[in-house]
């Protein structure tokens, strides 16, 4: 078995229950007396504890052995919930994410001031027990332990069971039975060999009548045995069935820590097998409470083993065993998710690929139109039918829900207002609206500072907030949904809102704006997207250093998105962030202009129309047209883009939307729907205004994808701009 | 080999007889046919006398029924059962956990062993 695959995985799923652990602990502040957000928070203890166990990562082990034991009279409601408790449970939490990482980078020991930051850690925990002590955390001595001849070598603790059978724990794969083998037999034969002292058939996992397949085998067996015969002789009963089965085989006077290690590797709840043993009289109740409390100690001094490994490697435990044990730890988690993992890099090579597959296509269909072969035409475009499928599908492996980056900030937030005194719930909505993977990497930072400006500037403290006569917590809402082939995000809270006398005294201080200059509302909030300007009163250590909102700005936009703000003083704030859907491939629009081509994005074009002369509004410039009894400017992008050659004898206007905001764009040529891969452009070109990309046609020419955000605003303004200049004609 | 499933109406419980092979050939069939009976009654009553062969599948039918029984608050009741089952509920120590009584002739008695799983246990749900 590859181990380090293996480990790979806890260190995954470790981050993984740990983040669920944080996002209970959360939930629990809000609401205390959540019973599963309780049940989580020790799931998560109690499985991050029983993995890292596995792979003898002993200072996880120390730590949440005891952390795990105190959530267990948590879970009792022994210890009363409180504001103090979570406080402490989330440095718990973080003690472990930081022990978790320290593993991950490969280091096999335990700095000794982490241990002790565990300790006082614990020792707080200890706090909240009412005169009770937790057992102590295991410091590093490691005591020798003696191999034994029968059953496996490594962790175990000197003592052993009085037990004087062998111990057999059958637990059957769904399958056997479709496979004709039936356990009855294995069972039968086993009295063969031996005499069955005491049986338990482990009926726990045969589900509900809707979900229960007949034919499927949920049982399990706890058999306890007596026999002269050797190990292997018992092994071989079950030969037939290794494969279907998970089998553990524990020899008589065995040490306790093999039955801790078979209940901590059976599907059923320690708690309930533990039960199981001792009813039947495997184990009697002191051992079994031994069993549980066990610590896992190194066994090798001079080179520690994996457990995993010792077990594999002492045929204790059959190979899948250990997987098995991951595996199921796995299920337990709440919500079972079916997917598998992939690494990123080869979903983006994946992705290159059908960017070209797509562009050999386009290829392919210009070469079958130029031919007029008509089967070779149909069946060009039947393939193109096949890869817009495959592209879609390929993207859709790509998305990801942004729910998660939500829920980092959920500890953010708590932390940044306990730290500032202010009271502030965050509310999140849209959370399993998805998006392309690369774009929730690259927005998660951006989100973060507006984040943290909200709790910082936004939301006062509540003693400003009660003279004010509002609610003394303020909200922050973070929301998602999509719109228009874009997705937007909103950041919105009931603070302060901006001050417009203070932004605009401060961009003339700067220099950003001169005095005089009228500016809308709009756009005097959007200010503080500008280099440099801060209105912070004093820099703290969250935010006002004047860097900020022009490098979210700058990072979004290279996104090829936007954002923009709007605020209500005394109200509160909002912030929309426009953002594409992906960043790969995009169904594009093609029009020719002269000789050229561009690429409109499809999902922003509303309508195409034709227009005569006599539509174009005489205002001075000509720029608007007459759609339908709506005044719409409009652009020609030849002349925006300075193209030559031939015009056509008649124009077109493509009629695209950008937010609230219409425009037309006029061009000569409509060429229909395109695929359209997107290849960014140069550094060279990165300051091009009204360009977002580039893409390859089927021909190897290249068209420039239109930036219509940019374009649109920018027709808009000219729109503006005569509107005063003709009112002012008037005065 | 075939199985009969016979569903009757008596006095205040629903009688389900089983007769034939209680296997794995037939668990589709008896399951769909046991349950859709047993959801609309309180009191029911399965009768094992005329089970020729039982293997695990039949067998975690009726630990299926008890289960449910338990569940959803019916009461359960085994009867009958016949040697192929008793064979199966001596082997898997289940005759505590489906708690019912069962006669079995004197002569009969040594082909099982009783030795396990007699008591009458919690039924997990």
């Amino acid at each position: 078995m590859d181990l380090t695959a293996a480990k790979e995985t806890f260190i995954i799923e470790s981050r993984e229950l740990l983040e669920e652990m944080e996002h209970s602990l959360l939930e629990l502040e809000k609401t205390s007396d959540s019973k599963d957000a309780v049940n989580a928070v020790f799931r998560a203890v109690h499985t991050i504890k029983g993995s890292s166990g596995m792979f003898g990562f002993k200072g996880i082990v120390d730590f949440t052995h005891v952390a795990e034991n105190f959530l267990e009279k948590v879970r009792k409601g022994e210890v009363p919930i409180n504001p103090e408790l979570i406080a402490d449970l989330l440095e718990c939490h973080d003690h472990i994410q930081e022990l978790v990482n320290i593993y991950a980078e490969g280091s096999g020991s335990v700095p000794a001031s982490m241990v002790s930051t565990g300790n006082e850690i614990l020792r707080k925990l200890e706090g909240h027990l009412s005169g009770e002590k937790l057992p102590e955390m295991h410091s590093e001595k490691k005591e020798p332990v003696e191999k034994k001849e029968t059953g496996l070598s490594g962790p175990e603790s000197s003592e052993t069971v009085q037990n004087e059978n062998w111990h057999i724990s059958l637990r059957f794969n769904e399958e056997v039975l479709k496979n004709g083998l039936d356990p009855a037999s294995f069972i039968a034969y086993l009295k063969k060999i031996g005499t069955i002292i005491n049986l338990t058939t482990i009926t726990d996992n045969v589900p509900p009548v809707a979900e229960m397949d007949p034919e499927n085998c949920y049982l399990g067996f706890e058999i306890d045995f007596e026999t002269d015969k050797t190990k292997e002789d018992i092994e071989q009963v079950f030969e037939f069935v290794e494969n279907d089965a998970k089998i553990v085989i524990i020899p008589p006077n065995s040490s306790i820590s093999h039955y801790k290690e078979m209940i901590e590797n059976m599907p059923e709840e320690s708690m309930r097998l533990g039960e199981i043993l001792t009813s039947t009289g495997s184990l009697t109740e002191h051992e079994l409470e031994k069993a549980m409390k066990l610590q896992i100690e190194k066994g090798d001094i001079e080179k520690p083993k994996p457990l995993g490994e010792i077990l594999v490697e002492e045929k204790m435990v059959p190979n899948d065993v250990v997987d098995a044990a991951l595996e199921k730890q796995k299920k337990t988690a709440v919500d079972v998710k079916k997917s598998i993992r992939i690494e990123a890099e080869k979903l983006d090579s994946l992705i290159n690929q059908v960017g070209e597959l797509v562009i050999t296509v386009a290829n392919v269909n210009q070469l079958a139109d130029k031919n007029g072969d008509k089967e070779l035409l149909e069946a060009s475009s039947v393939m193109s039918r096949l890869v817009e499928e495959i592209r879609d599908s390929a993207m859709n492996v790509r998305m990801v829900q942004i729910g998660e980056t939500f829920r980092k900030f959920e500890r953010v937030v708590r932390d940044l207002s306990k730290n500032l005194g202010k009271k502030i719930r965050l509310e999140i909505s849209g959370g399993d609206t998805e998006l392309d993977k690369t774009v929730v990497e690259k927005i998660s930072d951006p989100l973060m500072h507006i984040v943290r400006n909200a709790v910082d500037h936004g939301i006062a403290t509540p003693e400003v907030r009660r003279n004010a006569g509002k609610p003394e917590e303020g909200i922050i809402s973070l929301n998602a949904f999509h719109d228009m082939g874009m997705i937007i995000i909103e950041i919105s809270d009931t603070g302060e809102g901006l001050k417009k006398e203070k932004l605009l005294n401060k961009a003339i201080e700067k220099g950003i704006v001169q005095s005089g200059q009228e500016l809308t509302d709009k756009e005097i909030y959007n200010l503080i997207f500008e280099a440099g300007f801060s209105t912070a009163e004093k820099v703290t250590d969250v935010s006002g250093r004047g860097v900020g909102m022009d490098v979210v700005r700058k990072n979004i936009e290279s996104l090829r998105g936007s954002v923009e703000l709007d605020s209500v003083e005394g109200e509160g704030t909002t912030l929309r962030i426009q953002l594409p859907l992906t960043l790969a491939i995009i169904d594009g629009f093609r029009v020719g202009i002269g000789d050229a081509s561009y690429i409109i994005p499809l999902d922003m074009v509303l309508e195409c129309i034709e227009i005569t002369e006599k539509d174009i509004l005489t205002k001075r410039g000509g720029n608007f047209v007459n759609l339908r009894g709506e005044v719409l400017p409009f652009l020609r992008l030849r002349e925006f883009f300075d193209e030559e050659g031939e015009k056509g004898s008649h124009e077109n206007v493509i009629v695209v939307r950008y937010g609230q905001m219409k425009a037309g764009l006029v061009a000569d040529r409509l060429l229909g729907e395109f695929q359209t891969v997107i290849k960014p452009l140069g550094k060279l070109f990165e300051n091009v205004q009204g360009i977002s990309g580039a893409t390859i046609l089927g021909s190897g020419e290249v068209a420039l994808i239109v930036d219509v955000p940019r374009l649109v605003t920018a027709a808009r303004k000219i729109e503006e701009e005569e509107t005063k200049r003709t009112e002012e004609a008037f005065v | 080999m075939s199985v009969q499933i016979n569903i009757a109406q008596d006095k205040g419980y629903l009688l389900i007889k089983i007769a034939g092979d209680m296997t794995i050939y037939h668990s589709i069939e008896l399951k769909e046919k046991i349950f859709e009976n047993i959801k609309n009654n309180n009191n029911i009553v399965i009768d094992l006398s005329g089970v020729l062969d039982m293997d695990t599948a039949g067998f975690q039918l009726l630990v299926l029924a008890r289960k449910e029984a338990e569940r959803e608050d019916k009461k359960l009741k085994i009867i009958g059962h016949s040697s192929a089952a008793l064979k199966l509920f001596d082997l898997y120590g289940a005759v505590g956990f489906f708690g019912d009584k069962i006669k079995i002739p004197q002569e009969e008695r040594e082909n099982y062993s009783f030795a396990y799983g007699i008591k009458k246990q919690k039924v997990p749900v």
